[in-house]
């Protein structure tokens, strides 16, 4: 299995689609360690340092997880991917609703670029927003509670406005940077840009979050936990690998003296048609909430209802919540993914047909009710498995050093499934050049 | 299988032409066509006619329940990954992922380091 590394990087044209690869990380770490100008790095360090050590865990720490540490740091990149992501969400929500953005997508290909372009805009105005609510909520003070030093310390030489304005439009820029890393990554190198970058983010805090739940407890329980890990990535594995296979036969024809079809082959629907996606729209959009109590820290009725039921990751309000966006944007995510009158007009063309059932419509039809039962376990599937670290907060009582692991089940199932997309893509590269693959 | 392309070649459309959709049925396994039979025996003692003009995506019963024992159908028919595709996609996915965060924590580390030297001053090197 090994060799199958080096002869991945003994094919020139792979090895520079992961060398590029590996390069865009290098330099999305880089930039998630530079400050951003106005914000002492010390300072920030300092209050980092005392956070930790309190054992404090906030929206932000959760926040810091999916940012890669870049949040707390205010760095360049300290918005991360979470403005694109958001953007997209929105986009794509809707497209079902105004009718000029369905036509658009309708077009094919020229209409997915402009959404794609209005998605980009949309980004960056998200990004505005976002920058300016961190970058007060670090001036007021409220990032780091009880933290004695200024982050954004004030300097007399240059005005309060410029600081602000220079630390907005930086992480505004850092956005926009980080959104280009993921579309070339897509373009020129392994996998899905914007989803190996969150891996990345994730990966990154992967040492730190283990470290500190070995600190907390033993050896003992730190085995245990990567057990169950190691378990969950089995049955990932398992979920992602299984797929409904829907027999199509293709008729024979005769174009000029050639005899073409006459094969049998099948359309694979996995049962988790929608991968990691549905996880990462559910947890972006559950952190709007928290984000909105952090904003306006006036203690009155609404803020605290919101706080203990939405935000805290062991109420029953937010499993709840949390599980029921999963399911939605699983349906959601493949409803729009496969199109079944696409993929049913495609087959006729190509004289293509599912035993039984006619061309045309009732083929789409026939797609569709089997894609819409066969995601139900997917989705349900997802749901469970992104919701476990809740669970176990509340039956352990909320250890110490689960807090450590807010996201835990996300990022299993993130790091799972861009693992096995990215493996799965050099592994078809590998296998157009004759070599043996990983998974033979 | 054979049997049923041939129901698709020759006769579907004859067929389909009077039950409706429910081509959808021809393409279920017949032991489907057994347990959702006895299902109506026992439930809804509907009549056969309504039934088959009714069900434009096979199965019986009324709302979710048939929804649910739909899934279960499909789910039936879903080809799992072999115990040693599970191994070798398990592993992998472990070697990457151990890989890529040893890496990414060598990077971190690295740049960590340089701009601790460039903005940082001594008491934020030996840490708090």
């Amino acid at each position: 299995m090994l060799s199958a590394f080096f002869s991945a990087f003994r094919t020139p044209d792979l090895r520079k689609k992961i060398l590029f690869t590996l390069f865009i990380l290098a330099l999305y770490r880089f930039g998630v360690q530079i400050p951003s100008p106005g914000v002492s790095y010390e300072n920030a360090q300092y209050c980092i340092n005392l956070n930790s050590e309190n054992g404090a865990t906030d929206v932000f720490t959760l926040l810091n997880l999916f940012s890669g540490g870049a949040l707390l740091q205010l760095s360049v990149f300290a918005l991360g991917i979470m403005p694109y992501i958001t953007a997209s969400i929105i986009l794509q929500l809707l497209t079902v609703v105004i009718p000029r953005l369905e036509a658009l997508k309708k077009e094919g290909q020229p209409g997915q670029v402009k959404i794609t372009q209005y998605t980009r805009y949309l980004t960056l105005g998200l990004a505005v927003l976002q920058a300016s609510g961190y970058v007060a909520l670090a001036r007021g003070g409220q990032m780091f509670q009880n933290c004695p030093r200024d982050v954004v310390p004030v300097n007399d030489k240059i005005p309060d406005w410029l600081t602000l304005v220079v630390l907005v439009t930086t992480m505004t820029a850092g956005t926009a940077v980080i959104m280009w890393f993921g579309e070339l990554v897509t373009d020129r190198g392994v996998g899905n840009g914007m989803s190996i970058l969150i891996f990345t983010n994730i990966a990154a805090r992967l040492p730190a979050e283990g470290w500190a739940i070995k600190e907390a407890t033993n050896w003992f329980v730190f085995g245990a936990i990567i057990a169950i890990g190691i378990a969950i990535i089995a049955l990932v594995v398992f979920v992602e690998q299984s797929q409904r296979r829907i027999p199509v036969q293709y008729a024979k024809r005769q174009i000029g003296r050639r005899m073409y079809g006459g094969t049998s082959t099948y359309i694979p629907l996995k049962v988790n048609q929608a991968s990691v996606i549905p996880v990462i729209f559910a947890s972006s959009l559950l952190y709007i909430p928290s984000l909105i109590t952090q904003l306006d820290s006036t203690p009155n009725k609404f803020m605290v209802w919101i706080n203990d039921n939405l935000v805290s990751p062991s109420s029953w309000v937010h499993i709840l919540v949390y599980f029921l966006l999963i399911i939605f944007f699983t349906y959601f995510y493949v409803a729009i993914s496969f199109n079944p009158t696409e993929v049913a007009d495609n087959m006729k063309k190509v004289g293509g047909f599912v035993p039984g059932i006619r061309p045309g419509k009732p083929t789409a039809q026939y797609l569709e009710y089997v894609l819409n039962r066969i995601t139900l376990p997917g989705s349900l599937y997802l749901g469970i498995i992104a919701i476990l670290p809740n669970l176990a907060l509340i039956w352990l009582g909320g250890g110490q050093y689960l807090q450590n692991f807010p996201f835990g089940g996300t990022a299993v199932l993130i790091i799972v499934g861009v693992g096995l997309e990215s493996v799965k893509q050099i592994e078809s590269q590998l296998m157009q050049r004759n070599y043996e693959g990983f998974l033979r | 299988m054979a049997d049923k392309d041939r129901r698709g070649d020759d006769e579907a459309e004859k067929t389909e032409a009077v039950k409706g959709d429910s081509g959808k049925k021809d393409a279920g396994s017949v032991k489907k066509d057994e347990k959702s039979l006895a299902k109506a025996d026992g439930t809804a003692k509907k009549s056969e006619p309504t039934k088959k003009s009714s069900e434009t995506e096979g199965g019986q019963g009324r709302g979710p329940l048939r929804f649910f024992r739909e899934v279960v159908e499909q789910l039936r028919k879903v080809i799992r990954p072999s115990r040693k595709e599970m191994l070798t996609y398990t592993l992998v996915v472990l070697v990457f992922v151990s890989v890529m965060v040893a890496l990414i924590y060598g990077i971190d580390l690295g740049f960590t380091k340089l701009v601790q030297l460039t903005f940082g001053s001594k008491d934020a090197v030996t840490g708090q």
